[in-house]
């Protein structure tokens, strides 16, 4: 039996059970869900020659979304209240 | 550096053994899908604090600008890990996180160059490496206690 498809199911068990979960329990499946995905990526490569190496993506588009939807929850709350 | 770490075995194997460049490369592309599945994590706890922020403080009573100075607090106590964003532009610079996208950028870009016939250059691809795992643990250590399990750790890039 592959470590793939013992990992696989597993870290899809931890992904879905981990919002279930409230705070540091959470937050620990969804880490053990990471670290397993991580393994079960390295052994599905196989023996494909990489060529291309995936790259990290940029957070700050992201955080600019974040900051924004912050405003617009303190002018929903606030209005204009300075 | 730890000597039984996985991440120095395939470093030192390449010293020998010709395919090692693609253990390295399947261990630099396996710490991108890993990171980009941490990333929307990390940004949604971040994402949902702030909001939390604002709530509680309307909760509270308290005004606006009072509002906005906790939400300033919660910027600063991760600003180590996103770095200082222009309000402008939304680029983001100084970070854990800007840093270790800058580290794995370049040592994949080393290994590509490499895979791609350009003379093995083991020093340029250890201090890569090297630099790799220090942004990484730096990632661990800027996000805030509460959170560190969000950026576990990973087998062969093990953080003291």
């Amino acid at each position: 039996m592959s470590v793939s498809t013992i990992l696989t199911p597993v870290a899809s068990i931890l992904d879905s059970a981990a919002p279930s979960v409230p705070g540091v329990g959470g937050t620990v499946m969804r880490a053990l869900a990471a670290a397993s995905r991580f393994i079960v990526d390295i052994a599905a490569q196989g023996l494909d020659p990489v060529k291309h190496i995936e790259r990290l993506h940029a957070a700050d588009p992201a955080l600019k979304g974040v900051r924004s939807e912050w405003k617009q929850k303190l002018d929903e709350l606030y209005g204009d209240d300075a | 550096m730890r000597l039984h770490s996985i991440f120095l075995v395939a470093l030192l194997a390449s010293t020998c053994n010709p395919s090692a460049l693609q253990i390295q490369a399947r261990l630099a592309n396996s710490v991108a899908v890993a990171g980009n599945r941490i990333l929307p994590l990390l940004l949604d706890v971040y994402r949902a604090e702030g909001l939390q922020i604002i709530e509680q403080a309307r909760a509270g009573g308290l005004s606006r600008s009072d509002a906005e100075a906790r939400l300033q607090a919660h910027v600063l106590t991760w600003r180590a890990v996103w770095g200082e964003c222009d309000e402008g532009t939304g680029a983001c610079q100084g970070g854990a996180w800007p840093s270790l996208r800058a580290a794995h950028d370049a040592w994949a870009a080393s290994l590509e160059r490499q895979i791609a016939g350009e003379p093995l250059d083991l020093a340029a691809v250890t201090r890569h490496a090297s630099e790799l795992r220090n942004a990484y643990c730096q990632l661990r250590a800027s996000v805030p206690q509460a959170h560190r399990a969000s950026v576990p750790q990973l087998p062969g890039v093990a953080c003291p």
